[in-house]
């Protein structure tokens, strides 16, 4: 952790004009990615992963803006923006062009593998034809080179036959072949860091083991780094070194996997993995989050996650906990931890009804905790 | 009981055995279903049927239509007021097999028993009027609500098609079936894109819970939720089964879900259920290899328990033309070796890697020797064996993978019994009192007698 | 059924992942109010809202003029449309001159061959054009749409048969149908709305069809089945409001087409009668006329391009504001 991280993500805002108002749909994310490892990058649908990992290959566009933020990536400036007080964006001058983007940074330095592999191939054109081209156009090798390189690619992300569906077309691959052949393409240029959007989500339990195994075999052989967006708390567990939690657009905890899961910080984390259904124990029960996720537009005042919170006090409505080191390596966004020092245990407990509203603690009963 | 194999055609199925499990009375078996199939042709039209083959050197043309056999003789029961957890992933066929049960799609063979009445051929009126009894929760959220209709008219529906209560009488118990299922009556009045999907569900299992089913067929019902929602929809399901004796058969890809909800459990691949038995059975003992297979495929939320998952390997083959004998064969760790050479179990295993390099083509061909000494150096081969091995390691060589491909398995997977017989067998429970099934050849021994 | 009818028919409902709120945005719309505010919101749609409206209350008002009262307030107010003309014929509009005089104001757009007012013969000209656009249109709708659902819906030979009908009909030359159709029944105003109105079923058919092709895949169809709604009840309830979208773009849009169609066919004197006024008919009788007077081809025209006009802004309009994919 000494050496200068491989990919550096500083305040980083992206947000959503829309006609009934701005959502952040990104507020405020830092991170960093060291060479090697994999970053896990976890939330529930709405947390604003999508547009997070967007936003650090700048392939954001309208009504999306990333309107701050630097992210700087082995010395290129990928993002350099500031926002002055008339609300007009600025770019710092190293700040990489588009055309440079293009050229020097996606496909060749980050890769993408998205989760639908069949809208990332062209349904016309056979999968060999696909990946040789991009072999050809970014690593400047002949059609004959590149064409024994993608057979190669093929093979070494484990397709059968792999000369003879060299010549074959998207639609007669499987789901888990398909995204073979985007994690051999993601691969042809020998990147640095590979974002993959959650690439496993559509993919049946025995075919997501074959490709975590074949994850697992490559990051030895190419040492390569990999940003890991899921919302399955079992691959973060399976494949990731540190993980990044998101909630609402912000992010809410940072950990090495181990402390995660074990030493769990954030009260959303820990209602998150205890929801899980278990696979290796019979509870009977399931153990939700109560509420529903709010709407971006309207996310909630104090701490975003105060109404579904089981250890919500009165504090948490009013004051917004920033991402602070609760721990060695190990950061929270929690009012409940002394950093914070905001008289959080003198505060008394709040009490929401299944709205999220707030229910004066004397009219209290019960709560019905679900939807 | 009835042999499953007795809808089977042409299949010689030497075991016989339901899926069912044994069970005490009969009585309280709600649905049993016996031998079901559905096979769709694979194109419909004129010519569809028409089949050129050119490997000869004039095309030969043939006539006969292929089918995709979805769901291919399947049977179990379902007791009343438990759930039936119904496990298998995309392709195995559990959606289609909920849809014809439901009558949704036309049996092609077998049978469907409701309350001991055959439904299978029901027709017009009388099956409209069994619907009422058998009720189904789609997978998704987005799709199974009718948009242009409010909450209200969704739920109210079901009454309406079956000239249940009045309008006001319709109104009340909509609003009170919101309720029930964790909504608010206020609900009645807006459109389902007001909700998220977790809200849908509910508005699903609303009009679902209308007609008091017996039977609620839950396709899926939460796979499209994230992880926290779907535990406050599985808890209501739950307890609307206690409120209402209600009687599931839950579908689902996801294990861990199948484990909480369920009290029995079937496997199914490839359009057969290969095991079925009591949930703690099942998960805690599982039998059949794929079974195995499944639950060691699933990544277990804790970082400190990395080392245990465990892969499948290989492809899906297709439901058009299924392997023979045992589907799950072209896949399975545990091939039993052709009684023929007298294979040991490092031997066979070599072998078997082998066998499967070869038919993946994961290698470049290479000559025969060095082949050899990657597969088969430490063991020695019976000469029989041997003699096949050379030969097909000669063509791989020649670079004629498939025909080695083609050797390799006409000399040593077609005389398995796996490749021979299709499976069936109930083996006694290590858990429990109960029966169960499992469609694999390694526990033949352990069938009780017939 | 429960669903009423102008629900049914319009809007395409936003959908937006989000749960929810009550707030009254635009997207909490829902059905023809969603529509409508869209199309409030689109300036060239309104502008041929406006211009529908306007005709529309002008082809209402001398519609009952004509029918019920016998051509009363025009008789009262201003000159008889079908009446040979007491003053001179050819005068040109107000502000020119030809060899029959100057325009004045009593004919403020010039008087036809016969002397006949020739903005009362456009104005009253409006009744037929909407008449036949409307009605010829909403019959190719409704058939249409009945013919495309069941035939989308059922499948099999049904869909065989219906289509290949729909097919066979769509082969003819539109315009020699109807003039067949015309020739064998006479040459009345409702035997050319039905003729045009046959002649526009295969377009609505076919589009329903595709859209219902793709609506009775959704699970909501599924569910109404598991349910026993009955099949004539899937269709109504749930097919067709949910297919519907196209054919109301395609409508508006077809009215236009079929004003045009209906001024082709009176210009070829297939139309409505003399002396009862129609702008096909108007265009007709000032060919010969034309090179010295052209304002007496023009007026007619810019009736009948406004008037198309309108409904294309319209149907375009109608056509963003029910995109689905405009609204995620």
């Amino acid at each position: 952790m000494t050496q200068d991280p491989l990919l550096s993500v500083q305040n980083v805002t992206t947000q959503f004009v829309t006609e009934e108002g701005i959502v952040r749909a990104v507020d405020d994310l830092s991170f960093d990615v060291h060479r090697g490892e994999t970053l896990g990058l976890v939330g529930e649908s709405g947390a604003g992963k999508s547009v997070a990992i967007r936003s650090i290959m700048r392939l954001i566009s309208s009504p999306g803006e990333i309107v701050s933020g630097t992210i700087t990536y082995k010395g290129h400036v990928i993002l350099d923006r500031s926002q002055g007080p008339d609300g007009e964006v600025r770019d710092g001058e190293a700040m990489l062009s588009e055309a440079e983007m293009r050229s020097k940074i996606r496909g060749r330095e980050i890769a993408l593998i998205f989760q639908d592999p069949m809208e990332s191939l062209n349904p016309v054109f056979t999968i060999g034809s696909q990946l040789r081209e991009f072999i050809e156009i970014n690593r400047d090798l002949s059609n004959a080179e590149a064409k024994a390189e993608a057979i190669e690619l093929l093979r070494e992300v484990g397709i059968p036959e792999a000369e003879s569906r060299y010549h074959e077309y998207p639609h007669q691959f499987s789901g888990g072949m398909r995204q073979r052949v985007l994690i051999a393409m993601a691969l042809a240029c020998k990147p640095d860091l590979i974002i993959a959007d959650e690439p496993t989500t559509a993919l049946d339990v025995t075919v997501e083991g074959q490709i975590l195994d074949l994850i697992e075999q490559l990051k030895t052989e190419y040492e390569t780094s990999f940003i890991w967006v899921t919302h399955d708390m079992g691959v973060v567990a399976e494949i990731c070194d540190r993980v990044n939690v998101m909630y609402l657009g912000e992010l809410i905890e940072q950990a090495p996997v181990d402390e995660l899961f074990h030493e769990t910080k954030h009260p959303y984390t820990e209602a998150l993995l205890r929801s899980i259904p278990k696979p290796h124990e019979t509870t009977g029960e399931f153990d939700p989050i109560r509420g529903i996720m709010p709407d971006g537009m309207n996310a909630p005042s104090g701490c975003r996650f105060h109404p579904r919170c089981p250890d919500a006090r009165e504090v948490c409505m009013s004051v917004h906990p920033d991402l602070r080191e609760i721990d060695d390596g190990q950061n929270a966004a929690c009012l409940k931890y002394d950093v914070f020092d905001a008289d959080y245990d003198d505060s008394p407990p709040l009490v929401v009804d299944e709205n999220g509203e707030r229910v004066p603690a004397e009219t209290v009963e019960s709560v019905g905790g679900d939807d | 009981m009835t042999a499953s194999g007795e809808f089977e055609t042409g299949d010689a199925n030497r075991h016989s055995g339901t899926a069912t499990g044994t069970t005490d009375s009969t009585d309280d078996v709600l649905l049993k279903v016996d031998g079901l199939s559905k096979h769709f042709p694979v194109e419909s039209g004129l010519f569809s049927g028409l089949n050129v083959s050119w490997d000869g050197r004039v095309p030969s043309v043939g006539y006969g239509r292929e089918y995709l056999k979805a769901v291919d003789d399947v049977s179990f029961e379902i007791r009343r007021g438990e759930t039936l957890g119904l496990v298998g992933e995309s392709g195995c066929g559990k959606s289609t097999l909920a849809r014809t049960i439901l009558r949704l799609l036309e049996p092609s063979s077998g049978s469907i028993e409701f309350e001991g009445r055959d439904i299978t051929t029901l027709g017009g009126e009388d099956l409209r009027q069994q619907r009422r009894n058998m009720q189904m929760v789609f997978q998704d959220p987005q799709s199974s609500l009718n948009p242009r209709q409010k909450i209200g008219q969704i739920v109210e529906e079901p009454l309406k098609t079956h000239g249940l209560l009045d309008d006001e009488g319709r109104e009340t118990r909509a609003r009170e079936l919101l309720e029930r299922v964790g909504l608010d009556s206020d609900h009645y009045n807006r459109y389902p894109h007001e909700f998220s999907g977790g809200q849908r569900q509910r508005v699903n299992l609303a009009r679902a819970l209308a007609l008091d089913p017996d039977l609620i067929i839950c396709d899926e019902p939460v796979a499209s939720l994230d992880v926290s929602i779907q535990a406050q929809v599985l808890n209501t399901m739950t307890e609307l089964q206690e409120e209402f004796g209600l009687t599931y058969l839950f579908i689902a890809h996801d294990l861990s879900v199948i484990r909480q909800i369920s009290d029995r459990v079937a496997v199914m691949y490839l359009g057969k259920i290969v095991e079925l038995g009591n949930k703690e059975a099942v998960y805690e003992n599982p039998k059949h290899p794929y079974t195995k297979a499944l639950l060691d495929s699933i990544p277990v939320p804790d970082p400190r328990k990395r080392s245990e998952r465990e892969t499948l390997g290989g492809d899906l083959p297709s439901p058009v033309n299924p392997p023979s004998g045992c589907r799950f064969r072209t896949r399975c760790p545990e091939l039993i070796a052709p009684d023929a050479y007298d294979f040991s179990d490092a031997e066979w295993a070599a072998l078997r890697e082998l066998i499967r390099t070869i038919d993946r083509q994961l290698v470049e061909p290479s000559p025969p020797e060095a082949l050899r000494r990657q597969f088969l150096n430490d063991v020695d081969l019976p000469a029989a064996a041997d003699e096949s091995v050379e030969r097909a390691l000669e063509l791989f060589a020649d670079g004629e993978p498939d025909r080695a491909a083609e050797l390799l398995s006409e000399s040593f997977v077609a005389p398995s019994v796996c490749a021979r017989d299709v499976p069936s067998y109930e083996v006694d429970s290590t858990n429990g009192t109960e029966a169960r099934f499992v469609a694999c050849h390694r526990y033949a021994e352990e069938t009780p007698t017939e | 059924m429960a669903t009423p009818p102008e629900t049914a028919e319009m809007g395409d409902q936003p959908v937006s992942s989000s749960a929810g709120e009550a707030d009254e945005s635009i997207r909490d719309l829902t059905g023809w109010r969603y529509t409508l505010a869209q199309i409030k919101r689109d300036r060239t749609a309104r502008l041929g809202w406006y211009i529908i409206s306007v005709v529309s209350v002008v082809a209402i008002v001398t519609y009952v003029d004509s029918q019920l009262l016998n051509y009363y307030i025009a008789d009262t107010f201003w000159y008889h449309p079908e009446r040979d003309a007491e003053g001179t014929a050819l005068l040109p509009p107000v502000g020119l001159e030809n060899s029959y005089g100057a325009g004045t104001w009593s004919h403020p757009l010039g008087t036809d061959q016969r002397g006949r007012d020739l903005l009362v013969r456009i104005v009253y000209g409006t009744r037929i054009a909407i008449q036949v656009g409307v009605v010829a249109t909403g019959l190719g709708v409704i058939v249409g749409t009945i013919i495309g659902a069941v035939s989308g819906y059922y499948g099999g030979w049904i869909d065989d048969i219906l289509q290949r009908t729909v097919e066979t009909v769509y082969a003819i030359p539109f315009l020699i149908l109807v003039i067949a159709i015309m020739s064998a029944f006479g040459r009345h105003l409702w035997i050319a709305i039905v003729g045009v109105g046959i002649v526009t079923v295969p377009i609505f058919a076919r589009l329903i069809r595709s859209e219902v092709l793709k609506v009775r895949e959704e699970e909501y169809i599924e569910a109404a089945k598991a349910i026993g709604v009955k099949d004539r009840h899937i269709l109504a309830r749930h097919i067709i409001p949910n297919s519907f979208a196209p054919v109301l773009v395609q409508g508006t849009l077809q009215i236009g087409v079929n004003i045009l169609i209906v001024a082709g066919l009176s210009f070829l004197g297939f139309g409505v009668q003399p002396p009862t006024p129609s702008w096909g008919q108007i265009l007709a009788d000032s060919r010969g006329y034309m090179l010295p007077n052209p304002w007496f081809s023009i007026f007619p025209g810019i009736a009948i391009l406004v008037t198309v006009m309108g409904f294309n802004l319209l149907g375009d309009g109608l056509r963003d504001a029910l995109d689905p994919r405009n609204n995620g």
